[in-house]
């Protein structure tokens, strides 16, 4: 199973492959995406998430190529307008231009419009934003010209394999740590919508901040908390009985994070997913700092190594791997953090 | 104008008035968990027959399992002879009714694949705001903060959809999709472009959709999926936030928000059905 990790520099690059990362992913937003669709995100990430140059990506691309890694770039937007799928596809043709090894895309008509003949060798994969099911999605995504899909996080492991056993010829990707999200990417518009940031601007009387549009921008008591909103926010709610129309219960706090920001692990799983044939197991969150990004590389990557030892039952492997995550990360697992967890007593929920 | 009532129970059948709809929406769009079994879909195709209303298949997003069952469904109605649409939320189900029930139904495009931008906030984003003071905690510095609306560009993406794409209809067709189902979103509309009939809905809005549901039960503490008691069909939560300007609801899988119909936008928009959601559809 390969391990793939985020990158937005060639700095990173140098640094994830040297840990022996075997795929990257990233995004780019060049210039002349900026200068026209300046409002619009690319890939769903603010611009400082993304490569802002071809230049800079062909030295990321060459640094992985020389320790045999391979570069997926993202251009993963849920849609594109009529206008810009035209410039979506120069980029795209761009960065397989400079040897970039595949692309990554959750929109049907950029599948559609893309030039096959440029494609030909190349991966071409199907983010988790393209909400992918169930094996009948596979193969509609396939015959589209995808040769990856990205399992999503929802997808129980029984799921994944069902769906996985119905077309082995496709390869599988699985998230495994980092960026848990309560809802689903391709359905969600809580967050990825909403997001924006805050920048500064000189005028004569002071510092002015200005609402920028990296996305969407956010609204104004979302900036004033420091939030990005949505699923993130604290809700004050109330039940209303379906039978009666009434409130049956008082006024409580509820956010969907739970008590903490989640961050997300998978590692107990990869046991699973070695057995079910999974391709890739992918690290989130380009915007981590590459500390964390590196520390998540190393972790999966010794629980990866657990079962090349030979046959280790999935107890075991488990318990290695809870051992492992409190060495890397100085907590105890938890199941508020769990990509695929498991019960009391061992006895997995969601299998 | 054609009217729909949506139902996903058989008690909502009370909120049907014979003279007011002309067709009755049946199933769920969100949760492949309350897809309906056939003893209900065979009273309410009774019913439709007896009150001489068409009829649509509403089907959720769906794992295999989920497929399976909507299977089922799709047979159980071709061998009935029925004349049916049905309103497909899933990539899947689309392949599956395209390879295996050929032409037999009429198709419609769910709300959960046309992706038009439901962000509650949208409006707020797209309409210029004052400016507002904010200050720094660590300096004590007073910043104005100034809301810049974004250009008519931007203005026309936030209403727009992928299925504004010429490309992606002459795709659609080859499946046999005919008709668009819509979010009647805070922000407006633009369907300039878009060759299929359009249907919309009323009053609800869905924001966000999740297979960890999120309603109250003894494992809420655990993320779950699968794990369904069926919560939703006793209660539902009405939310209020301060970062969003209206009251948020949550039932089952997804959080919703209301926005009244304008009536006048439809004939502009050459919508010509209203699909009419009595109770909150979450599930």
């Amino acid at each position: 199973m390969k391990i793939k990790a985020p990158v937005i520099n060639k700095e990173e690059a140098m640094r994830l492959c040297e840990i022996g990362v075997d795929e990257l992913f990233c995004g780019i937003e060049p210039s002349y995406w900026r200068k026209r669709y300046k409002c619009f995100s690319i890939s769903q990430r603010p611009a400082f998430a993304n490569f802002t140059g071809l230049s800079e990506l062909k030295k990321a691309i060459d640094i992985a190529h020389r320790h045999k890694t391979k570069v997926h770039v993202a251009v993963n937007a849920f849609f594109y307008l009529e206008k810009q799928y035209d410039m979506a596809e120069r980029i795209i043709e761009d960065v397989l231009n400079i040897g970039a090894d595949g692309v990554i895309v959750a929109d049907a008509v950029l599948l559609l419009k893309l030039n096959k003949e440029l494609l030909k060798g190349k991966d071409i994969i199907v983010g988790c934003d393209a909400v992918v099911f169930n094996s009948y999605a596979v193969k509609f995504y396939k015959d589209l010209g995808a040769t990856r899909i990205v399992l999503p996080r929802s997808m129980t492991i029984s799921e994944m394999e069902e769906t996985i056993r119905q077309d082995v010829s496709m390869e599988y990707e699985a998230f495994i740590i980092h960026d848990l999200c309560f809802f689903e990417d391709g359905l969600c518009a809580s967050c990825k919508e909403a997001s924006g940031s805050i920048g500064l601007r000189k005028s004569k009387e002071g510092d002015e901040k200005v609402s920028l549009f990296t996305g969407p921008i956010i609204s104004k008591p979302i900036l004033m908390r420091g939030y990005l909103g949505g699923c993130r926010d604290i809700f004050q709610q109330q039940k209303i009985s379906v039978k009666e129309g009434r409130k049956i219960s008082r006024i409580k706090n509820f956010s969907f994070w739970g008590k903490k920001h989640i961050q997300g692990c998978g590692a107990c799983a990869i046991h699973d997913f070695k057995k079910m044939g999974m391709a890739s197991l992918k690290i989130l969150d380009r915007r981590l700092p590459i500390e964390e990004k590196a520390k998540a590389v190393m972790f999966i990557k010794k629980c990866s190594d657990l079962l090349l030892k030979g046959a280790i039952d999935k107890e075991s492997y488990i318990k290695e791997c809870k051992v492992l995550f409190r060495k890397t990360f100085k907590t105890r697992c938890d199941l508020y953090d769990c990509y695929y967890p498991y019960g009391k007593s061992n006895t997995c929920f969601k299998y | 104008m054609e009217k729909a009532i949506h139902v996903s129970s058989i008690k909502n059948l009370k909120y049907f008035n014979k003279d007011e709809y002309q067709r009755l929406y049946w199933g769920q769009e969100f949760c492949q968990n309350l897809i309906p079994d056939l003893k209900d879909t065979e009273n309410i195709l009774a019913f439709a027959a007896k009150n001489k209303v068409k009829f649509s298949f509403v089907t959720p997003l769906v794992t295999d399992k989920g497929l399976r069952k909507l299977r089922e469904a799709f047979s159980y109605l071709r061998k009935n002879n029925v004349e049916c649409e049905i309103i497909v939320n899933d990539w899947g189900a689309l392949g599956c009714l395209h390879a295996e029930f050929n032409k037999y139904f009429k198709l419609a495009l769910g709300r959960l694949l046309v992706r038009q931008q439901r962000d509650p906030s949208m409006k707020i984003v797209l309409e210029k705001q004052p400016p507002y003071a904010m200050r720094d905690k660590k300096t004590g510095k007073i910043s104005i903060v100034v809301h810049r609306p974004p250009g008519k560009l931007y203005q026309q993406g936030m209403k727009a959809s992928y299925v504004n794409s010429s490309l992606l209809q002459d795709f659609l067709s080859k499946f046999g999709i005919e008709r668009l189902e819509l979010n009647n979103v805070i922000q407006g509309l633009y369907l300039k472009g878009i060759r299929f009939k359009k249907s919309i809905y009323t009053p609800y809005v869905n924001i966000s959709t999740t297979r960890f549901c999120p309603m109250e039960s003894r494992l809420q503490k655990l993320y779950r999926i699968n794990m369904c008691n069926k919560e939703c069909q006793g209660y539902y939560y009405e939310m209020h936030s301060k970062s969003i300007p209206m009251v948020i609801y949550k039932r089952g899988s997804t959080t919703f928000y209301k926005n009244l119909l304008d009536v006048k936008s439809l004939e502009k928009n050459r919508i010509d059905r209203i699909v009419f959601q009595p109770e909150l559809p979450g599930g």
